[in-house]
């Protein structure tokens, strides 16, 4: 039993190469593996190995890193925010962090404002986000508790939401309309090496917060008072979270579109290997979020045909069916 | 003698101005609520016959009839402006078709008519006789279709001079978007002497082609489309992407004007000419190699 958790993340770290390599090889342009050898190689030898060169490393790389990135950033996001807040349905979007990043690119295309600028879309997203998380953790300051700070995250969330269909309904056309629409559905498609960078810092810094706040998870499974008398500082590791999952999925949020499902499904699928350790199932979450998304962007490529189908569309399609079942194995496994 | 004639000169006019002022009250009236149809009216209705536009028509990013355009009332086609303006005929798109009030228009004896989409000159052709036979300038529309003609022949014959073989030119919007055989683009790209690199890459009509396959097979030249909708955040996502923008330093692009109208109607003359002007300034000779 003790072993398994970390033959767990190693299995992950294969599962996440095997699609690696699965998701390079998917395009469409059709690249055996040994041209694709040869490509990385001998990427100046002919036209053609050029050629394949540059889908592999401008296109489909920096896809297959964003991929794994954002799945990171949802994965670890979910399982810190379960184990702070002690509810299996808390995730990035339910604290209303996703939302109002959303909110934010939602108001930046409503007014044009991503014409003047690339940098302003995400930047606005970005906004959004820390808004968002300066409100929790002034919640968190004055009122301490979980429940709180929950209920603030759905009040918080469904007015982020309730902006966003009021700028859908004032669109001034069809055309606006669409182009909100297809940004908060999410998508990896024709994402580059400009997005990595930009979102890289953030998401960097979020993953250490939150990778920080393992063992004071742990302890705070005793219950808040026993977590207190044990040297934890509640107040202080509800910001570190907050920062930690607005940094992370703001600047994933802000690239890519909102994303749903991935940080609600991945804890719960691997807290029972990691022995229901909050601080075990933060690295293993990160890696099945990678791995999870890097699965659906893989199936929607291959899904896809003339028109793109978005990827938030597909983690919610795999993750809703998948989460039920799951719930309902829980609930006959304790009946 | 000469007050004499005068007098029968102005009496003259007087007559064929009562005359000509009967003709225009005998043609139709007429509401336009799509930018095609519009362009379609201004070119050859009498402006007596017009009696709004639609408000895309009034908007000079989008219509480059956009200054005579303002002279007529704008109209967001809905059913109470047209029931207000009551008009013999009402110029709408294919979607329009399903509008809730349209039996409440033929209650009222107004036509819906649908321009019809054109897939070849030939269809321009007839199309535009059509629509001028149905706003009752039977003798104006054949006149405009003749010019077209002889428009259209001059442009082939300045690409078929060189006798060598055509270079491929790509129509790429800024989300992928391209037209192979049977849309106006072609019929622009043909008329301008290239072979349509889309359809070299299997695609047929309007579809999506990948970066993938724009990086793997490029064509000799790119011509972009300056549509304002497809200036949109989510929709020129492969416009942006830095190997796109390398492409498009690498190879000669040209650029089809915002207000294009982007209606396949004989108006699509005016952009082929335009790009021969365009071909011309960047020192690019027509389809075939230079």
């Amino acid at each position: 039993m003790y072993r398994r958790y970390p033959l767990l993340n190693y299995g992950l770290v294969i599962l996440l190469l095997l699609l690696a390599m699965v998701s390079l090889r998917i395009g469409p342009v059709s690249i055996s593996v040994s041209d694709m050898i040869n490509a990385l190689v001998n990427s100046q030898e002919t036209s053609q190995t050029l050629r394949h060169n540059l889908i592999l490393i401008e296109l489909r790389l920096p896809r297959l890193l964003l991929a794994m990135l954002v799945g990171a950033s949802l994965g670890i996001s979910g399982a810190a925010l379960q184990g702070l807040l002690r509810n299996p349905l808390a995730e990035p979007g339910l604290i209303g962090v996703s939302s109002c990043a959303g909110l934010g690119a939602v108001i930046c295309l409503y007014f044009g404002l991503s014409t003047l600028s690339m940098w302003l879309l995400p930047t606005m997203a970005m906004a959004g986000a820390t808004l968002a998380t300066l409100l929790l953790c002034w919640i968190g300051r004055h009122h301490a508790g979980s429940l709180t700070l929950i209920l603030s995250g759905i009040a918080l969330s469904s007015l982020a939401a309730a902006l966003t269909s009021l700028a859908l309904n004032l669109a001034p056309s069809p055309a606006d309309v669409q182009d909100m629409v297809l940004w908060l559905l999410g998508s990896l498609n024709y994402r580059s090496f400009n997005d990595i960078q930009l979102c890289f810092p953030f998401v960097l810094t979020g993953l250490v917060l939150l990778m920080s706040c393992g063992a004071k998870l742990d302890a705070l499974t005793l219950g808040e008072a026993e977590a207190q008398s044990l040297g934890v500082n509640l107040p202080k590791l509800q910001r570190q979270i907050i920062v930690g999952t607005a940094l992370s999925v703001g600047a994933c949020v802000a690239v890519t579109g909102t994303i749903g499902f991935v940080g609600l499904v991945v804890p719960h699928l691997l807290r029972r290997w990691v022995d229901y350790h909050p601080s075990r199932l933060l690295l293993s979450s990160a890696l099945g979020g990678a791995a999870l998304l890097l699965l659906a962007d893989i199936a929607l490529r291959l899904l896809s045909s003339t028109q793109e189908i978005m990827l938030g569309v597909v983690t919610a399609l795999i993750g809703a069916p998948f989460f039920l079942i799951l719930v309902l194995q829980q609930k006959w496994r304790l009946a | 003698m000469l007050r004499g004639n005068l007098r029968i000169s102005l009496l003259c006019c007087l007559l064929s101005a009562a005359a000509a002022a009967g003709q225009t009250d005998m043609l139709p009236s007429i509401v336009s609520t799509h930018l095609c149809a519009d362009q379609l009216v201004l070119s050859l209705a009498v402006p007596e016959q017009i009696l709004s536009l639609s408000y895309k028509s009034h908007d000079p990013k989008r219509s480059r009839y956009a200054a005579s355009a303002k002279a007529y009332p704008a109209n967001r086609a809905t059913s109470e402006e047209i029931i207000q303006l009551k008009p013999n005929i009402v110029l709408a798109s294919r979607r329009w078709q399903n509008h809730p009030q349209q039996q409440q228009f033929d209650l009222l004896d107004i036509r819906v008519i649908v321009v019809p989409l054109s897939n070849s000159w030939q269809e321009i052709f007839v199309n535009t006789q059509w629509f001028a036979d149905l706003v009752g300038r039977s003798e104006h529309g054949r006149t405009l279709v003749l010019e077209v003609q002889r428009r259209l022949q001059a442009l082939r014959e300045l690409e078929s001079m060189s006798g060598k073989p055509k270079k491929s030119l790509l129509y790429l919007r800024p989300n992928g978007g391209s037209s192979g055989a049977g849309t106006y683009i072609d019929m622009i790209i043909e008329a301008l002497g290239f072979r349509n690199h889309a359809s070299t890459l299997g695609l047929k009509g309007w579809g999506q082609l990948s970066l993938e396959n724009i990086v793997m097979h490029p064509p000799d030249y790119f011509l972009l489309s300056g549509h304002v909708r497809d200036n949109s955040h989510s929709n020129s996502r492969l416009s942006r992407h830095p190997l796109l923008q390398q492409l498009l330093d690498e190879y000669p692009t040209l650029l089809l004007p915002a207000d294009t109208g982007y209606c396949a109607d004989w108006q699509i003359i005016h952009v082929a000419e335009y790009l021969v002007e365009q071909m011309a300034v960047m020192g690019l000779a027509n389809g075939q190699g230079q």
